[in-house]
């Protein structure tokens, strides 16, 4: 029998045994997105890695590309401008992500214990999060001005005298951080309270037994039982601010003076304006290696922290 | 129903191959009852140009295209299409466009002839063309269509900047003519500067987050008696701003902050002119017609005196120029019938296309035979824009170097840091002068004249 059997998978054509039909199968089901990855993820990677050794401005004739070898690579980091639009970056997303990872937590452990209307104070809270962020900034733009703007117009009842909100270079950067952590403040308090909903109740009973404060309760069990939490919320925000571009494309265009001006937007004027596409395609490609490094070292804090015990 | 993994796979291939026949298969005929009456006859050649309007504008173009397709074009068989790309998006879409061999037979479009030409974009106009282009034109607008001795393309816009004031705030003062000096200028706008009921008024108005720092610095410069670049043939070699010219020039901007005569970020430079808050500004003719006169500002715009830049004392009033050009792409099939459609637009003495321009968009007039008064303007505009500013002209000059983009970033960053007081003014330029040459060096590198 077991001969007949050897025999038998001897003589079938490969492509009538089961193994290769279960795998067909698999590939075909898998197709689709193979090839929407291959043409629109894999290829432009490739080609923006290829893009790296070359000098060319976007617009003539790929033929027009000058092979330059570690030109661009060894020119991104020197180029001061670059350099100064890093350090503005890294103060936006520690700015943006330590305040709204800050109050958003506040927020949560605030309306955790809201019994009444908590389906409307939660919507209210996550309005801004569903609303374009090109109309945000435009609206939030209105809000800056100096004279007539509705921030200047509150703070003249406190006879507090007049902020130049989005002209003063040494706070510019800061006020569209404000505009920021406010539109996304709904989003931190609705992936915080799904936290805090799935730490078991009975241990904080069981401290509250012990005796213990309002306070320690916060440190000894919520804290830890969110870290898991707490590691999406800063990863995801994190690569969400390093990459910031909408706001400022449309409030400063990386002015007052360079003072807003951040990777991504110089990477577009790089490309677009200067025209100098290989020159920005270094650009980016230092952006994703930064943004790699930090993600890795935050996993790795995390998992040191016991993180992993979590998942 | 149950499918085998075998029948699913068959039934799928199936699919696909059916899919495929479909997607491949020619296109519909079309109606028999020539359901498409307004489509051209089958003989008539397709042409497509690219404008960025939306809106009004855009529906004034469509209108006048469909003039010409039932006029010009009917006679030579031609029909044209608006095909509208944003503004900002020209040089991807062309980019892409051009590889995929979709691009445009004409465009409507601001990058500069030095760009469109050294990127195989711009086709070489026929010889009857460039004479009429060169006859028919202002000086100013002709240099900025010309590169190695060629003219490109027809000039369309012709933006400069005038000076604009209201004639009612200066009668109040007593003031019938505005002086004749940059320094006289500061002052004037000291001295209309005030105060009431703790609303601000502002003598002068800048704009300092616009294009204006970058594309209005060459100008003041040029009144002042600086120069930005020293040329070799048609490429900008040396830069020259750090000089007491342009310092002069620089420096009378940061006067007007310094003196509390300008608004920097108080309120937007809209806003100061539309609520009646600005005095007197530089602004080109889109200005007054889009952002007052149909911004809703109609008193305002009525109000406005209209007169050329000042220079500096004793140097000879100057202002820069730029703006949009017409032309055929290098790569379309149909040259000759892109040419007939170009001239229809842009020869005398219909040149529906210029008057389209000068009258909607609001730019000076660049043919030489431009009739003014203009239709739609104020007489104050017709003779401080079109009469005055126009001959006093001369292209940005920007636009005859590869790296623009680049040195007007730099530009714009250092009169920003200086109208906000972050730099003093000398040494601002000392740092631009070697940010503007290394960018010359590096972009202009080997080009030859």
């Amino acid at each position: 029998m077991a001969v007949a059997s050897a025999a038998q998978t001897h003589t079938t054509p490969f492509w009538r045994r089961r193994s290769f039909i279960q795998a067909a199968t698999g590939w075909l089901f898998a197709a689709p997105i193979l090839i929407y990855f291959t043409i629109f993820v894999f290829g432009p990677i490739l080609a923006s890695l290829a893009m790296m050794f070359f000098k060319w401005n976007g617009f003539g004739p790929l033929t027009q590309a000058e092979f330059v070898g570690l030109g661009n690579v060894t020119e991104v980091a020197g180029d001061e401008k670059f350099l100064g639009s890093f350090r503005n970056t890294f103060v936006y997303a520690i700015v943006v992500v330590g305040s709204g990872v800050i109050v958003g937590l506040m927020l949560a452990l605030v309306l955790n214990g809201v019994t009444k209307f908590v389906g409307f104070v939660r919507s209210t809270y996550y309005l801004p999060v569903m609303l374009p962020m090109t109309a945000m900034a435009l609206l939030w733009g209105l809000m800056f001005q100096v004279r007539y703007g509705f921030l200047n117009q509150i703070l003249s009842f406190v006879n507090i005298p007049p902020v130049r909100w989005l002209i003063n270079p040494d706070i510019a950067l800061y006020s569209i951080s404000l505009m920021v952590v406010w539109k996304g403040l709904g989003w931190y308090m609705v992936i915080f309270l799904a936290g805090l909903k799935a730490i078991p109740e009975e241990y904080y009973e069981a401290a509250r037994v012990d005796g213990a404060t309002g306070w320690q309760r916060f440190w000894k069990i919520t804290l830890p039982l969110l870290k898991p939490t707490l590691l999406f919320v800063i990863v995801v925000t994190v690569i969400g601010s390093l990459q910031v571009f909408s706001p400022i494309f449309i409030m400063t265009q990386g002015g007052p003076a360079n003072a807003t001006n951040v990777v991504v937007y110089w990477v577009y004027m790089t490309a677009f304006q200067f025209l100098r596409f290989g020159y920005a395609t270094t650009q980016a490609v230092y952006l994703f290696a930064v943004i790699l490094v930090i993600t890795v070292i935050q996993l790795r804090l995390f998992r040191e922290g016991g993180l992993t015990s979590y998942y | 129903m149950n499918l085998s993994r075998r029948q699913l796979l068959k039934t799928m291939g199936a699919g696909s191959l059916g899919l495929a026949l479909v997607g491949c298969a020619a296109p519909a005929a079309p109606a028999a009852d020539g359901g498409g009456a307004a489509e051209p006859s089958a003989a008539a050649t397709e042409l497509t140009i690219w404008f960025h309007w939306g809106g009004a504008a855009g529906e004034r173009a469509q209108e006048m295209i469909d003039s010409y397709n039932a006029d010009g074009g009917a006679a030579d068989n031609i029909n044209v299409t608006i095909e509208t790309v944003p503004g900002g998006e020209y040089r991807q879409k062309m980019t892409a466009t051009r590889m995929a061999g979709t691009g445009p037979d004409t465009y409507h479009t601001a990058i500069p002839i030095l760009e469109l030409v050294s990127n195989e974009v711009a086709l070489e106009m026929p010889d009857e063309d460039q004479a009429y282009v060169s006859d028919n034109y202002i000086g100013a607008a002709v240099d900025r269509m010309t590169f190695q001795g060629k003219i490109w393309a027809y000039p369309t816009e012709h933006q400069a900047a005038a000076l604009i004031y209201r004639r009612s705030v200066l009668e109040e003062e007593g003031i019938s003519e505005i002086p004749e000096t940059m320094e006289e200028l500061r002052d004037l706008a000291k001295a209309l500067t005030r105060e009431e009921d703790g609303i601000k008024f502002y003598g002068y108005t800048f704009n300092h987050d616009g294009y204006q720092p970058n594309f209005h610095f060459p100008g003041i410069v040029w009144r002042s008696g600086g120069e930005l670049y020293e040329f070799e043939g048609d490429i900008p070699r040396t830069v020259t701003v750090n000089t007491p010219e342009a310092a002069f020039g620089l420096g009378w901007w940061r006067g007007m902050v310094d003196d509390g005569s300008t608004q920097i970020g108080e309120v937007t430079y809209n806003e100061a002119w539309q609520n009646g808050l600005a005095f007197m500004t530089e602004i080109e003719p889109w200005y007054p017609l889009i952002v007052l006169r149909d911004g809703g500002a109609e008193e305002i715009f009525e109000d406005l005196g209209v007169t050329h830049v000042r220079g500096r004392s004793g140097v000879d009033p100057t202002i820069q120029s730029g703006g949009w050009e017409i032309l055929a792409d290098r790569s379309t099939e149909h040259p000759e019938e892109a040419f007939k459609f170009i001239r229809w637009m842009m020869h005398g003495p219909d040149m529906p296309f210029s008057r389209f321009i000068v009258e909607t968009i609001g730019s000076l007039p660049a043919p030489l035979d431009y009739p003014t008064p203009i239709e739609g303007w104020s007489d104050a505009m017709s003779q401080g824009y079109a009469i005055e500013t126009t001959p006093i002209t001369r292209p940005h000059p920007g636009l005859k170097a590869l790296g623009d983009g680049e040195l007007n970033q730099a530009i714009k960053e250092t009169v920003q840091a200086v109208l906000l007081q972050q730099k003093d003014v000398e040494p601002a330029l000392a740092d631009l002068e070697p940010q503007l040459q290394e960018i010359l060096d590096r972009t202009e590198g080997d080009r030859e004249f």
